[in-house]
């Protein structure tokens, strides 16, 4: 009896705590120096490691110093907001308006959250009369093995480790890793520095892959990995190398048949298919500044097929998949159209905290406007 | 008293509106003066967009000069003189050559004055040019090098817009030449030594026609009627009577410039526009605006009138006399209808909402301000400081503009994730907006710690609460902005947040209000430690505003800009210090105050 009331009254000064202005006074400075660090770093390491080192990690190191993340900071704020909004409010008209906004900041944290635990990005490479099912990540690499067109194993490039096996059942090959880069160097096999043991085999004969400082834009650091095989016969076992764009998988003979090792951008599939049927750049008159560009696609699903236009500012979204004109690609071969795909179940959040939130601050200021005339007018 | 005050008014008024006639009234110069003829209004495209031939002329020679007129002519006889007078065009000094290095990079170095002919500086470039494919593929430029290149970015402007109407004088020649070999048959023996003279010359001028047949750099001929291309051209050869009546008029304009014939050069620029019209779809009175508004140059006249605001809004604060009070009223009300015109031209001209360059919302956001101050002024107890303050921050703004475009003000067309006249009207202008609330809340700040500091024995309260109010207004407009900015960004790039360096900055303004206003709340600092945060929302969002797009990172790439790094840095080290001492001072009065009671 007395422990639950002891619990209640701790309970309630939790609740008293938490529901007071110093947890936003005392806990926003440092996500404002997480948010500044994080923004001038972006200039040297690239968003991708900065929003993986300062805005997505529980801790952020400087040095041998912690810090907290902006994630476990911004989950104590909300939790206060949460808990102030339910138990502590003061539900008066004067007070309506400081409510609304505090609920739609609530919501625009919920959808952050659903958003950072669930969406996944990519983006689909279309050429005019193509079609294609299959979306790249944006920063994600994966080495892949493939027999007879089916995958065998799919490794992420973030799993691979200096000496890791990679087992490849059934195909009696002894697949092991020599080296790895998150962004290589193409240098001539008599410039390498690294030692791989010979024979080098494959393109591995003329060029090895040394590891460079990753380029800030994450997209265009060029992976790869240095691998030795064993088990396909003397012919063929040795060193090689793979990595992105390489302009053929490496392809190795075995008992049970041909089995190919690729390397590149980690793909998954939509459950429908996007063909382009044409690509329209729009310039403005007389130089080359894009005024406005869209795609013309079909979507295929099942045995149902019809056209949409995709085009800056008006996304496809259909089956929990966003579609978007990210930009194009000329080559000799034609032209290809970019699109990006989002799938994110909490996209509709922000949407309604936004409105919230700012009916809920106009309210606020035009209340308080109202209130300092009023003040004025009595003082005179 | 007040009837002179009057009266010194409306003759320095009177002043300022006669000033450029009085300056560019001289009709007769000895030559047609091109500038009261159609001939100005005529449409062209360049830089996508059509613009009137005024316009072109202005944009070029500010380029070229840094000026839009010389000494002794405006923009469009000089443009005059380039199309039909070439020869007289490449004397005309208009080339900035500032300072001593590029001038001994030339060979110039004995050279006085700052403009150069292209004649004059027709050696240098020619010294000069082995470098230029190096320095176009350098990743850095010395200034120097920078200039350098510019120059010879210049000069091969200057030499297409010369050779642009050779394609018209060279036809008659070439006509001529063809009639006398008609006559004399192919053998050369046949010509006299003038004929022989004149057909040689008319072969090279043949050669200069096809070279400006490839020239693009004055489009002015109106598409093809029947073409499939839309897109205007230069005068290139062709066969549709359509074009070939209009290169005609252009003929004649050359005839009529040379014989000084006004009423034939108008009559054949008049002819030329109404020919040109039907191909504008219905805009042309845009031609007009912009026309007037280059003319009218109403961001100038709001400049004369914030200043005078500020001069009225001083005496007045210093001699405390209503009639001060009520002309700072007037002239700022005039400096706003002034901005506010300029303002709604370029959307006319521009077809879009006038928010769309960073150079645009410092004209916008001046706006902004100075309309709040005025009506926060009117509304609020009428003491004459938010006047000030709006009228100081958007002249600054105005003043500063022209250092984020120092190319001059072209008017340019947006890039295509820009290209959205609903989230512009949204996103940017309520984005734009918060930006102008904060600076005023900040100046207010600003004059609230100054008077605490200088007051021991009063608290300024109602001044405090005006700021704080201010500030509610700006978290709105700057959160709601934000926010919009991410559904934009949810609608365009797929995602709502991506901690690009620019939303990262908008992010920073609220979280900053937000951060002082729960001090109030809980009574975490005291008031002018909240002012004193509020006065740094000037710091903060000079940066959100300018200094993260010199980091050259994210999405907002249309953004980018580089060489303000200085200034925003020396202002924001001087905004610092101020505030500092501000701070510093107002906290000892309040220790006073403490000590005292």
């Amino acid at each position: 009896m007395r422990n639950g009331r002891n619990i209640r009254i701790f309970l309630q000064e939790m609740a008293d705590w938490l529901t007071r202005p110093a947890v936003v006074f005392y806990l926003l400075p440092p996500v404002m120096f997480l948010l500044v660090t994080g923004t001038i770093i972006q200039k040297e390491i690239g968003l991708y490691d900065a929003h993986r080192l300062y805005f997505s990690s529980l801790l952020v190191w400087f040095g041998p110093v912690p810090f907290p993340g902006v994630y476990p900071l911004v989950a104590v704020i909300a939790f206060s907001l949460f808990v102030r909004f339910v138990w502590k409010s003061e539900w008066r008209w004067r007070k309506a308006g400081i409510h609304m906004a505090h609920l739609g900041a609530l919501i625009l944290l919920l959808g952050g959250m659903v958003t950072a635990l669930q969406a996944r990005e990519g983006f689909l490479v279309i050429p005019e009369g193509g079609v294609t099912a299959f979306v790249s990540d944006y920063h994600k690499r994966e080495m892949l093995v493939v027999r007879d067109g089916a995958v065998l194993t799919r490794v992420p490039f973030s799993s691979l480790r200096t000496g890791d096996k990679v087992f490849l059942d059934g195909t009696g090959l002894d697949v092991r890793i020599l080296d790895r880069c998150r962004n290589c160097g193409i240098v001539r096999r008599e410039e390498a520095s690294s030692s791989a043991p010979a024979p080098h085999l494959g393109m591995a004969q003329f060029m090895a892959l040394e590891p460079i400082a990753p380029e800030p834009d994450e997209e265009i650091n060029l992976s790869g990995v240095t691998l030795s095989l064993r088990g396909a016969g003397e012919a063929q076992d040795g060193t090689y190398i793979i990595f992105e764009a390489m302009p053929y998988p490496l392809a190795i003979d075995t008992d049970n048949g041909a089995v190919e090792i690729m390397f590149g951008k980690a793909q998954t599939m939509l459950p429908f298919a996007v063909g382009l049927e044409s690509f329209v750049k729009e310039t403005h008159p007389g130089i080359d500044r894009a005024r406005h560009y869209h795609s013309d696609v079909v979507i295929y699903d099942g045995d149902v097929s019809w056209p949409v236009r995709i085009e800056m500012n008006r996304p496809l979204r259909y089956k929990g998949y966003t579609l978007f004109q990210s930009s194009y690609v000329e080559s000799e071969d034609g032209v290809a159209s970019v699109l990006a795909v989002v799938e994110n179940r909490g996209w509709l959040f922000p949407y309604i905290g936004t409105g919230l939130l700012a009916l809920g601050l106009l309210w606020h200021a035009v209340l308080m406007a109202a209130t300092g005339r009023r003040r004025r007018r009595i003082i005179s | 008293m007040i009837c002179r005050v009057w009266m010194a008014l409306a003759v320095l008024l009177t002043v300022i509106v006669m000033m450029p006639t009085i300056v560019y009234g001289a009709e007769d110069r000895g030559r047609i003066n091109v500038a009261v003829t159609s001939f100005a209004l005529l449409p062209v495209l360049d830089e996508g967009r059509i613009k009137p031939l005024d316009s072109y002329a202005r944009i070029y020679l500010r380029r070229f000069s840094g000026r839009e007129f010389l000494d002794d002519m405006r923009a469009i006889d000089w443009l005059a003189d380039v199309l039909f007078d070439p020869e007289q065009a490449a004397q005309k000094p208009v080339f900035r050559v500032a300072g001593r290095d590029l001038k001994i990079m030339l060979g110039m170095e004995a050279a006085e004055g700052r403009l150069f002919s292209l004649d004059d500086i027709r050696a240098g470039l020619e010294k000069t040019a082995s470098l230029i494919p190096d320095l176009m593929q350098a990743q850095s430029l010395t200034p120097v090098q920078r200039d350098l290149l510019i120059l010879h970015e210049n000069a091969l402007t200057l030499r297409l817009m010369m050779d642009s109407s050779a394609p018209l004088i060279a036809e008659d020649a070439v006509a001529q030449a063809m009639e006398i070999i008609r006559r004399s048959g192919a053998d050369p023996d046949g010509l006299d030594e003038s004929e022989r003279a004149l057909v040689g010359t008319a072969f090279m001028l043949d050669r200069m026609r096809h070279d400006g047949a490839m020239n693009t750099q004055f489009r002015v001929v109106p598409p093809a009627p029947d073409s499939d291309d839309a897109l205007w051209r230069g005068f290139t050869a062709a066969d549709d009577p359509d074009t070939r009546h209009y290169q005609a008029l252009w003929r004649d304009m050359i005839r009529a410039y040379h014989q000084g014939d006004r009423a034939l050069f108008e009559s054949a620029a008049r002819t030329a526009y109404d020919t040109a019209l039907p191909f504008l779809d219905g805009d042309g009175h845009i031609l007009w605006v912009e026309r007037i508004y280059r003319t009218l140059k109403p961001f100038h006249w709001s400049e004369i009138f914030y200043i005078l605001t500020l001069l009225a809004g001083g005496a007045f604060m210093m001699r405390g006399q209503p009639l001060f009070y009520r002309l700072a009223v007037l002239a700022g009300a005039a400096g706003i209808v002034a901005h506010g015109t300029g303002l709604v031209m370029r959307s006319l001209i521009l077809a879009r909402p006038p928010v769309g360059s960073l150079y645009e919302t410092l004209l916008f956001v001046g706006f902004v301000m100075a309309v709040i101050a005025l009506v926060v002024d009117l509304c609020g107890a009428r003491r004459g400081y938010v006047l000030l303050c709006g009228a100081l921050a958007a002249l600054s703004l105005l003043l500063v503009a022209p250092v984020i475009a120092p190319e001059g003000d072209h008017l340019e067309v947006l890039v295509a994730v820009l290209d959205s006249n609903f989230w512009l009207a949204t996103h940017v202008v309520l984005m734009t907006a918060g930006y102008g609330m904060c600076i005023l809340t900040a100046l207010l700040a600003h004059i609230y710690l100054f008077r605490r500091w200088r007051d021991h024995s009063r608290t300024f309260g109602d001044l405090f609460s005006l700021c704080y109010r201010m500030a509610v207004f700006s978290l709105f407009l700057t959160a709601f902005g934000t926010m919009l900015g991410g559904i934009w960004a949810d609608q365009s790039w797929g995602r709502f947040w991506g901690w690009d360096p620019k939303e990262n900055a908008a992010l920073f303004i609220v979280l900053w209000l937000v951060w002082l206003m729960h001090a109030r709340l809980g009574d975490y600092l005291s008031a002018p430690q909240i002012a004193a945060g509020f006065a740094f929302l000037n710091v903060i969002v000079a940066l959100a505003w300018f200094g993260v797009n010199l980091l050259g990172v994210g999405l907002h790439s249309y953004g980018f800009i580089s060489g303000i790094a200085w200034g925003l840095g020396v202002f924001c080290s001087v905004q610092c210090a101020v505030i500092g001492v501000l701070w510093y001072g107002a906290g000892r009065a309040r220790r006073h105050n403490v000590g005292t009671s």
